[in-house]
């Protein structure tokens, strides 16, 4: 554990202290200074800390391929299948921290009574604060499953194929993003205001749903590390 | 006399090149410099000693460690340089320590930054913008902060001016001065091999072609001179890298046949880079001979 803890601070000191760090911590600056004057840019605040932190993570493969990282890893006391493991531990931990933010943000402004002052009725994304739990779900869900997709992916085939992976894993989004609508269009499938109706009614039964999500993205992360400990530990650096 | 690494009969096939029963060791105390040409299997030999790479067969132990078991254990107490920079290059010294520092239970951050005082180089300037001679010395520089035992040098010296190139082997010499520690480091570059090192290891072709001291090495070719015709053929077998000129030949010869020279040819001292292109000499005389009778 004390291994994994210390690669997550190795990654992380990589990452935040990275050339495109700057620009990370500029758009969030902008974010919050949207925060403060909109008073009610939670849900857009959401989705721009999800957006950063996969701005901040994802370029890690690319920072170790380009500094010879491998080299490092062969030399660090550590096995190579922890340096994987700590990776995607990072990118799940920074996941659940951007989520529980959006928690913490969305709970001070009903406490604080912010959505419900004036500016925020002409704004857009104002209902979403009535959701604002399912909301960030769905945001954990969708951040957490690409990037740990994409983490894989630039794992197996290297920082070269980039641009190859990011359309693939674009596309295949596309594609069950279509294949999704058309099923709902075609009432295979229930559409988006009717799951909305079938979900659980009470607080409890939401959470526990929302705990069964969280469990299944865990459960595909671990996959995806899993898959990607298999693949590249092995192999020479 | 205690040996910090041995290595027994280490086989490595790649597709292009293979590793053949490489045997050597290093005892604790001295530096050893791996010498041989681009391609003769020095890095692959490193890599299959810090388990980068996978060997086939043969045994590689580290301090009495098996370097594939206990491979985590080896590193805590070996110090590793490459020839090129393997730490992020937007990070400044200080934020390197802060990365590597939690890794070695023996990691001393007084001792980091002293050597960093001594080597000159600033703590707070992206290591990117190093010259390649401070990259070398801030590697350096970690290896020597976590107590390690055994330094591994691949080429430190190749790219860096005559002063670096000086004030590295400076460094490597005070370094074993306790005679508790010992450098393996290879270089195609033989002066620094002649100038600190007390063993040498001789690769060519994937081969150890010599292994041993210096001193046994000094003694152990000297080049041949003359005509042609005052070389026997029985002594001509035993030359390596025989190569004949207008006016005569030379090739490098083992001291056990010296009995045999006749009076008329002329032998001198062989050094190192001499050793070195006789062998290369050799193994194309070789091959162009298999080629022959194919």
């Amino acid at each position: 554990m004390k291994n994994l803890l210390n690669l997550m601070r190795f990654d992380l000191i990589t990452a935040v202290c990275s050339a495109g760090s700057r620009p990370t911590a500029v758009y969030l600056l902008i974010a919050a200074a949207y925060l403060i004057l909109v008073f009610l840019g939670v849900p857009l605040l959401a989705l721009l800390l999800f957006v950063a932190a996969m701005l901040m993570l994802a370029p890690l493969q690319g920072i170790a391929e380009k500094n010879n990282f491998n080299k490092l890893y062969g030399i660090l006391p550590v096995p190579m299948k922890q340096i994987i493991q700590a990776r995607f531990l990072l990118i799940f931990v920074s996941q659940i921290l951007c989520e529980l933010t959006v928690f913490l943000l969305g709970g001070l402004s009903e406490l604080l009574n912010l959505y419900r002052m004036d500016i925020s009725d002409s704004f857009l994304v104002s209902g979403m604060m009535k959701h604002l739990l399912m909301y960030s779900v769905g945001m954990f869900v969708f951040f957490l499953l690409s990037v740990s997709y994409l983490q894989m992916m630039l794992w197996i085939h290297g920082q070269a194929n980039e641009m190859k992976i990011a359309v693939y894993a674009l596309a295949g989004i596309l594609a069950a993003a279509l294949v999704i609508w058309l099923l709902m269009h075609l009432h295979i499938l229930p559409t988006f205001t009717e799951l909305y109706k079938m979900l659980p009614k009470t607080s409890g039964g939401r959470f526990a749903l929302y705990a069964v999500l969280h469990l299944i993205c865990a459960g595909v992360c671990a996959a995806c590390c899993a898959h990607t400990v298999k693949i590249v530990a092995p192999r020479e650096l | 006399m205690e040996n910090i690494l041995e290595i027994k009969e280490l086989n490595k096939t790649y597709s292009d090149f293979a590793l053949k029963d490489v045997s050597f060791s290093l005892p604790r105390g001295y530096i050893m410099g791996f010498v041989g040409e681009n391609g003769s299997g020095k890095t692959t030999t490193i890599r299959s000693i810090l388990n980068m790479a996978k060997i086939d067969s043969g045994r590689i132990s580290v301090f009495g460690l098996d370097s594939v078991k206990d491979t985590v254990a080896i590193k805590q107490r070996l110090g590793v340089v490459f020839d090129s920079l393997y730490l992020a290059e937007h990070l400044s010294v200080k934020q390197i320590e802060k990365q590597l520092m939690p890794f070695y239970s023996e990691w001393d951050t007084k001792e980091f930054h002293s050597k960093i005082k001594q080597f000159g180089l600033p703590e707070d300037k992206a290591v990117g913008e190093f010259s390649k001679g401070m990259k070398m010395k801030l590697m350096i520089a970690v290896a020597l902060s976590h107590n390690a035992e055994l330094m591994i040098l691949d080429e430190p010296t190749s790219g860096l001016d005559p002063v670096a190139r000086d004030e590295l082997l400076d460094i490597l010499a005070e370094y074993i001065e306790d005679e508790k520690r010992s450098v393996l480091f290879s270089t195609h570059i033989t002066a620094d091999v002649e100038r600190v090192a007390d063993y040498i290891t001789m690769l060519h072709g994937g081969r150890v072609w010599f292994t041993g001291t210096k001193e046994a090495l000094d003694s152990k070719y000297v080049l041949l001179k003359g005509a042609e015709e005052d070389l026997p053929d029985s002594l001509r077998e035993k030359c390596i890298g025989y190569h004949a000129y207008r006016n005569g030949f030379d090739a490098m010869l083992d001291t056990q046949y010296l009995d045999e020279v006749p009076d008329a040819l002329v032998t001198e001292k062989a050094n190192i880079d001499e050793i070195l292109v006789y062998i290369a000499k050799e193994a194309h005389h070789e091959k162009s001979s298999e080629s022959d009778a194919v």
